[in-house]
């Protein structure tokens, strides 16, 4: 929770230059499974954050009954939610966590800012850090005449290291 | 023979662990194992043929029986020569801290630029944006 606090407050710092990508890395497969597929179908309707949120916010050990319960909450379509909770979600969080893994995370939280690791929870000025750094490299290829649109996928997917 | 082999591996083994020992004596670990092999050496090397003359018959069927129980793995001794392994490794590798760490699986270099595809995850913000932050966590 401490960390989703620094994740707004970096949101508030830099606006619309920062954009945040939810990845499942599910250490503990017990506790965390349910409210992974319940955000994740969360999102299928547009209500990650809010979900992220709620879930958090009850901190504990989740129950199925319980994301049902926030779903209601969230005004989500149930049958649309149930179905992808147990259909694609499944798939997409094996999928998330084996791209994460196969560049080198092994806990949670973890961090790639334009593709550079910053691991564990940190304090707001080491993202910022960070942050700025990248920034100013995406601005530099920006004046060169790089779309926003293609910055993520021609400085990080294309020329980023595929493995740890 | 195969008593003098295990007399002598027993020996440099625990050299090693002695070695190892000076170098971190508050180590409370490598003092437990080295007492662990310096009981099994006792054990061992007392019924060497040098040793066992003039003892009791039955020392020489003891190490017999050692050896025998030492072959498999689920007897004390097996433990006790599975842990020993281990150890050999650990020095080998200079420290018992050091072969800890060197067992950790290798961690991202802060300065490299992973290759992280965002697909369809779940995001916050605009579609586009100079810096993308991927987050990787867990409801846990």
């Amino acid at each position: 929770m401490r960390v989703s606090s620094t994740l707004d407050k970096i949101r508030e710092h830099y606006g619309n230059k920062v954009k945040i990508v939810y990845k499942n890395y599910v250490v503990h497969p017990t506790r965390a499974t349910i409210p992974a597929l319940a955000a994740c179908a969360a999102d299928k309707q547009g209500k990650f954050h809010d979900m992220y949120k709620k879930v958090f916010a009850h901190f504990g050990r989740y129950t199925q009954a319980q994301m049902d319960g926030y779903a209601k909450e969230l005004g989500l379509n149930m049958g649309k939610y149930k179905a992808d909770m147990n259909g694609v979600c499944k798939k997409q969080i094996r999928q998330e966590q084996m791209e994460l893994a196969r560049v080198g995370t092994r806990g949670t939280p973890a961090f790639y800012i334009n593709g550079r690791f910053l691991g564990g929870n940190r304090p707001f000025p080491h993202f910022q850090r960070l942050i700025d750094e990248v920034l100013k490299q995406a601005e530099a290829a920006k004046s060169k005449g790089m779309p926003v649109s293609k910055l993520y996928d021609e400085l990080v997917v294309k020329k980023g290291k595929k493995t740890l | 023979m195969k008593r003098i082999g295990i007399t002598i591996g027993v020996g440099i083994l625990s050299m090693g662990v002695a070695a190892c020992t000076k170098a971190s004596s508050s180590d409370k670990k490598l003092d437990q194992i080295a007492s662990d092999v310096a009981a099994l050496k006792k054990q061992l090397v007392g019924d060497t043929p040098a040793n066992a003359k003039g003892k009791a018959p039955g020392a020489k069927g003891m190490a017999g029986r050692l050896q025998r129980r030492a072959l498999n793995n689920n007897t004390p001794l097996g433990r006790i020569e599975r842990h020993l392994a281990r150890m050999e490794r650990m020095i080998a590798r200079g420290s018992m801290r050091g072969g800890a760490r060197g067992r950790r699986p290798p961690r991202p270099d802060a300065k490299t630029v992973y290759s992280v595809p965002l697909n369809n995850s779940a995001s916050v913000g605009p579609k586009h944006a100079l810096v993308t932050m991927v987050e990787g966590f867990d409801f846990a």
